[in-house]
């Protein structure tokens, strides 16, 4: 992630930092989509999704002063948009409230209806899997595989070990060959 | 370094585009790992790409657009009420309530038992009986719901929804959430 900058971000975080809220503007929207994708992919609920993507936004401008330009702005907003999934997901794991049953009804929700098939079903095969790991091994699996992100990179964006960020990722890889057998998916 | 070493540093390689070079060397050499390889490399397709879980446009650009009214809000040192799922919830519900409570006020303006005229007096409105042995299924005109929809979801106007909030529990909240649908209501 870090070796694929988005030049076109530059100028504008730029002039965000100088109160150019158009300019931020236009950073939201250029990041929406793929910060929408991580924090789905993260909750398994499109509501949740819209909401912790709003606060990642929020947050980022609030804290745009603080922002160094010592990694990309992207996996700066990256950074943001997967503390508050690991936040939400670890409130409501001691809520325990969480059940995968929430995943399937917002896939099938009215308004999801007209997606085509094929890709409703990859969707909920992907979050039916994502809601069986816990909390930091999804945000590891998320980085790895999604992001694309280095293990050295999601060490530092998760202040873990490089040892540990592995060992979640290899375990994170173990359950996904279980799942993947059980559901048919190595045919 | 033993297979099963190998095994671990190709599941890392899960979803990277391609092999380090010893790893790639091992594999073209070792069946059993090989096959490790490819099962991965089929689970992988199976996963789809970070695109494949965009949200809608209308969906990015929606919430877009209340970061933006929350950074103005916040610059002029004032809270926004963002439009959580429940807030949505609740704008439905008070469109719901809004309507019904129109098309009744509609239908009793509009109706006279046995005079079929269009005025209505005093009198007869006293008289609910009559209500129920009318149709209920009475229309407004597309005006007066045009106006009313775009009342009750126009962003900046959350008023009906917030007093509908103060007497939602979280139990309450959760139920509409999981069995409520804008059709049941409107």
């Amino acid at each position: 992630m870090e070796s694929r900058p988005d030049p076109t971000l530059e100028p504008l975080v730029l002039a965000a930092k100088a109160g150019d809220q158009k300019a931020f503007g236009e950073i939201v929207r250029k990041l929406m989509n793929p910060v929408m994708a991580l924090t789905y992919r993260m909750t398994g609920d499109r509501d949740v999704a819209s909401d912790l993507a709003q606060e990642t936004f929020v947050t980022a401008w609030e804290e745009l002063s603080h922002f160094r330009g010592q990694s990309s702005v992207k996996s700066w907003v990256w950074r943001i948009a997967a503390n508050r999934s690991l936040n939400y997901l670890e409130s409501l794991s001691r809520r325990r409230t969480h059940e995968l049953t929430n995943i399937s009804e917002d896939i099938a929700a009215p308004g999801n209806i007209h997606r085509e098939l094929e890709q409703d079903e990859l969707r909920r095969g992907v979050l039916a899997f994502m809601s069986t790991l816990p909390p930091q091994q999804r945000l590891v699996f998320e980085l790895r595989f999604y992001q694309q992100m280095s293990f050295e990179e999601i060490s530092q964006a998760m202040d873990r070990a490089l040892g540990t960020v592995k060992t979640l990722y290899r375990e994170a890889i173990g359950k996904l060959r279980a799942h993947a057998k059980q559901s048919g998916w190595r045919s | 370094m033993t297979c099963n070493e190998y095994q671990d540093r190709l599941a890392e390689c899960l979803g990277q585009p391609e092999l380090p070079a010893d790893l790639a060397a091992h594999v073209s050499d070792c069946t059993d790992c090989a096959s490790v390889w490819e099962e991965l490399k089929q689970i992988g397709g199976h996963l789809g790409s970070d695109s494949a879980f965009y949200p809608e446009p209308h969906e990015a650009e929606l919430v877009a657009q209340v970061v933006e009214r929350e950074i103005r809000a916040a610059e002029h040192g004032a809270k926004v009420i963002r439009p959580h799922w429940w807030t949505r919830v609740a704008q439905v519900a008070a469109a719901a309530v809004v309507i019904v409570g129109a098309v009744t006020v509609t239908w009793k303006f509009t109706h006279q038992p046995g005079t079929g005229g269009d005025t209505a007096t005093s009198s007869q409105f006293a008289d609910t009986s009559q209500f129920s042995a009318q149709d209920d299924t009475e229309e407004l005109s597309s005006d007066v719901i045009r106006l009313l929809l775009y009342d009750v979801s126009t962003t900046d106007n959350f008023r009906a929804s917030e007093v509908l909030l103060n007497d939602i529990s979280d139990e309450e909240a959760a139920y509409l959430r999981t069995s409520l649908k804008a059709g049941d209501l409107l």
